[in-house]
């Protein structure tokens, strides 16, 4: 039976409680039990900082029993943008852990009295002074805790300075580089007085059928290292993507001024990052794919620098996105964000921006502090990341205000800073010319959302036959056509839902474009092997798009913004300067129809609220229900 | 004398390359599933030390010693070594869980539960399903007399240049 613990900082007691099996089927975890917990357990419009917003941990259903189950969710009211629906998914060795430790969920309320850690054993949970961790970073966190408990096998999640100074931004961290990142969950946890979640677990699991799930086990274990992405991704992580991207006319250079950042060629590449800085493979729990990396400068002004990741993320957040090409400052960033706990996304796109408004003029060495914020300039990116997570100088105001910094500035400045639900648009490409991706992004509950709204088979142009075999409908294999494209978006978020709500690594799935790898069939399988139900695809797919339609109501419901939020930043209305793709945009028009069709196929209103009937099918109209 | 006389004992048992191990506990799993029946890293017969600051992951499994240490430990004789395949293995039956064979172990290969229960691998009768799941080739199954092919060997290179 699984069990979320109900801990209460501020009188420092736990109350345990079953999962009920109906429940569980209808939610299954991780994200999906997390948006049900969140949307009962918080009070229509607490603020997010307050006490009485809760944090809420949650593993996957499957997640310690199958290959690629790594992953776990942690859900809140979102600190960054405007409030509303807060949560990110974090890989890593913590999920399998805290199952193995007996629990599946957290929800984590109150404030602690004093800086305090959660050490979680086997069932046990035990509230322990966090007071000589308070002000070091995760590095140095992860070794005091080793010390002080006397374990060097324990997982952590933690937040860094970043948390602890309530930047808006802020991670939580887990190993070395796993981020739950976006809409603040470190702030939250900071705000809390809450350093870590450490945990440890020796107990096993229950699997219906051991048999059978061995089985299942081994046949997705040779399914997952037998597609054509397993050899690319096992190698070069997400780094991969970069060349592609840039390649392909999608990048975000020098906040979007442009989509192909010709310095990057021959300097920042996956495979130069293998041969000059790559020390070590490493890889999350029970996954095969081992996109993690080690590395190391040796020489030059970051000599001596080392860590682990960078994604891609990182590589274009830092690298076209701010006008570098230099690989080792990009290294060094990493680094440094990983330590403090900062978002990747949100960190790269303000300094973005605000190179832009140097750029243009609109700000000056006044508003700066003295930085230079010239295109590229190494010592001033670096100099702002610091600045952000100790709040101070200019980069403190932006990681206290995110996208209200922008009243710091004349009005002019707006126009250049490309958000949505007061989101930094998060990824370092550009999706307007892919009409699937634009769509599914900028209709996420958290607001620009690749990991949500990127259909990726999208991109490569399919034959629609495959297309229709995957999606059950017609949909255009060309990249600027919108037919079948909200269809293709709707089917995408409730498929990475289900996905973030089971715990499997969207990279073992048929997510990042690889036709071969788990699909839902072979979900049914595991869960139908561990729970002993007789799940089908279709009772998954309603699944994800109940979770989703949830996370609207808690939208609808603490924000009020639906319709007018369901629209790309400006950017995407304008048209691409450079080849490939040069002059694709979207039309206000044609994406406008598309949204209604959108709505249409969820049961929503024209204004974005699931109406009555979707609810009832969807078996949300007794929300909230309290049963947890 | 015949051909085959010629040839040395055929023996199998594990090698370890620490070096490409990714700390993904695939192995672990394995085991604790065909072993326990149930998803277990605790009850596995692999344990794997994962030192994250250092990056550094090391499986630990019984390498079937030509001369056991946990042998000579053991004063109830419930482990025994199989003089033809070389396979080292306990006896559930006249274990009592002393742990003096983990004490003994040179190679922190023997497991205790957390239910204070001693755990030895029994190579899967010679073929180990924590080898067919390791993705990178950091546990191996092979022949004692020929090993595992490329070099374990990286601490040696440019000790001097550097």
């Amino acid at each position: 039976m699984e069990r979320v613990a109900i801990i209460d900082l501020s009188t420092e007691q736990v109350v345990l409680k079953n999962i009920p099996d109906d429940l569980l089927r209808l939610y299954l975890g991780g994200e999906g039990l997390n948006t049900y917990l969140l949307y009962n357990h918080l009070a229509p419009g607490t603020d997010p900082l307050s006490p009485d917003n809760p944090l809420i941990f949650g593993a996957g259903l499957i997640s310690g029993y199958d290959v690629s189950s790594s992953r776990f969710e942690v859900t809140s009211k979102s600190v960054e943008g405007e409030g509303g629906f807060g949560t990110s998914n974090c890989g890593g060795h913590w999920s399998a852990e805290l199952k193995f430790a007996g629990f599946q969920h957290l929800v984590i309320k109150g404030k602690a009295s004093r800086p305090t850690y959660l050490w979680i054993h086997d069932g046990e949970i035990e509230f322990r002074d966090a007071s000589f961790l308070w002000g070091h970073d995760t590095y140095e966190c992860q070794e005091l805790i080793q010390d002080d408990l006397g374990d060097t096998q324990v997982k952590i999640a933690m937040i860094g300075q970043a948390g602890e100074n309530l930047v808006k931004f802020a991670n939580i961290m887990h190993g070395l580089k796993r981020a739950a990142g976006r809409t603040g969950m470190g702030c939250i946890m900071g705000s809390k007085l809450l350093k870590a979640i450490v945990v440890r677990g020796r107990q096993g699991l229950k699997p219906h059928d051991p048999d059978k799930l061995l089985d299942i086990y081994a046949n997705h274990y040779r399914q997952i290292t037998s597609t054509k992405i397993y050899p690319v991704i096992s190698r070069y992580g997400t780094l991969t993507i970069f060349c592609v991207a840039n390649q392909s006319g999608t990048m975000s250079v020098r906040n979007n001024q442009s989509n192909y950042f010709e310095e990057a060629e021959g300097h920042l590449d996956d495979e130069i990052f293998e041969e000059q800085y790559k020390t070590k493979t490493l890889a999350c729990y029970a996954c095969p794919l081992r996109c993690s990396h080690r590395y190391r400068i040796n020489s030059g002004p970051y000599a001596g620098v080392w860590g682990e990741g960078p994604e891609f993320y990182m590589m274009a957040g830092f690298g076209p996105a701010v006008g570098n090409a230099d690989w080792e400052l990009i290294l060094a960033a990493n680094t440094i964000i990983n330590r403090y706990g900062l978002d990747v996304g949100s960190s790269s796109g303000y300094i973005a921006w605000l190179m832009e408004l140097w750029q243009r003029g609109i700000i000056d060495e006044k508003d700066t502090g003295g930085l230079n914020l010239e295109w590229g300039n190494k010592e001033s990116i670096l100099t702002l990341l610091h600045q952000m997570a100790k709040n101070e100088g200019l980069g403190g105001m932006i990681g206290q205000q995110a996208s209200k910094a922008v009243k710091a500035f004349s009005p002019e400045a707006g126009k250049y800073l490309y958000v949505q639900r007061g989101m930094m648009h998060e990824s370092p490409q550009n999706f307007r010319a892919a009409r699937a991706t634009a769509l599914g992004e900028a209709t996420a509950n958290r607001g620009s959302d690749h990991l949500k709204g990127r259909c990726s088979l999208e991109f490569f142009g399919m034959p629609p036959e495959v297309l229709q075999k995957i999606y059950g409908k017609p949909i255009a294999s060309a990249l600027n056509s919108w037919d079948g494209k909200p269809w293709m978006a709707a089917w995408t978020q409730n498929f990475t839902t289900v996905i973030d709500s089971l715990g499997y690594c969207k990279f073992a799935t048929i997510w990042p474009g690889s036709t071969h790898n788990l699909n839902y069939s072979n979900f049914c399988e595991t869960i139908n092997a561990v729970k002993g139900w007789d799940v089908t695809p279709e009772e998954l797919m309603e699944a994800g798009e109940r979770i989703w339609s949830l996370e609207r109501l808690f939208i609808q419901r603490e924000t009020g913004a639906l319709r007018e939020h369901d629209i790309p930043p400006s950017i995407y209305f304008q048209p691409q300067p450079l080849e490939p793709l040069k002059g694709e945009k979207l039309d206000r028009d044609e994406y406008n129809r598309a949204l209604d069709e959108y709505y249409e196929i969820r049961g929503w209103t024209r204004e974005g609220a699931p109406t009555p009937e979707t609810l009832a099918r969807l078996k949300l109209d007794r929300e909230p229900s309290n049963l947890l | 004398m015949r051909a085959e006389e010629n040839k040395f004992v055929e023996q199998k048992t594990f090698f370890i390359r620490a070096e490409f191990c990714t700390g993904c506990g695939l192995c672990q799993l394995a085991c604790s599933m065909v072993k326990e029946k149930q998803p277990n890293p605790a009850k596995s017969r692999i344990s794997i030390e994962r030192l994250v600051m250092d990056g550094l992951m090391l499986p630990h499994i019984c390498l079937n010693c030509k001369k056991p240490a946990c042998i000579d430990a053991c004063r109830r004789k419930a482990i025994t070594k199989d003089s033809r395949t070389g396979w080292v293995t306990i006896d559930r039956e006249k274990c009592n869980n002393c742990t003096l064979c983990i004490a003994a172990c040179p190679f922190s290969a023997i497991v205790l539960t957390p239910e204070n229960e001693v755990l030895l691998c029994d190579v899967c009768g010679g073929s180990p399903k924590c080898v067919e799941m390791c993705p990178t080739g950091a546990i191996q199954f092979a022949s004692r007399s020929e090993g595992v092919a490329g070099s374990t060997d990286g601490a040696a290179v440019n000790v001097f240049d550097s």
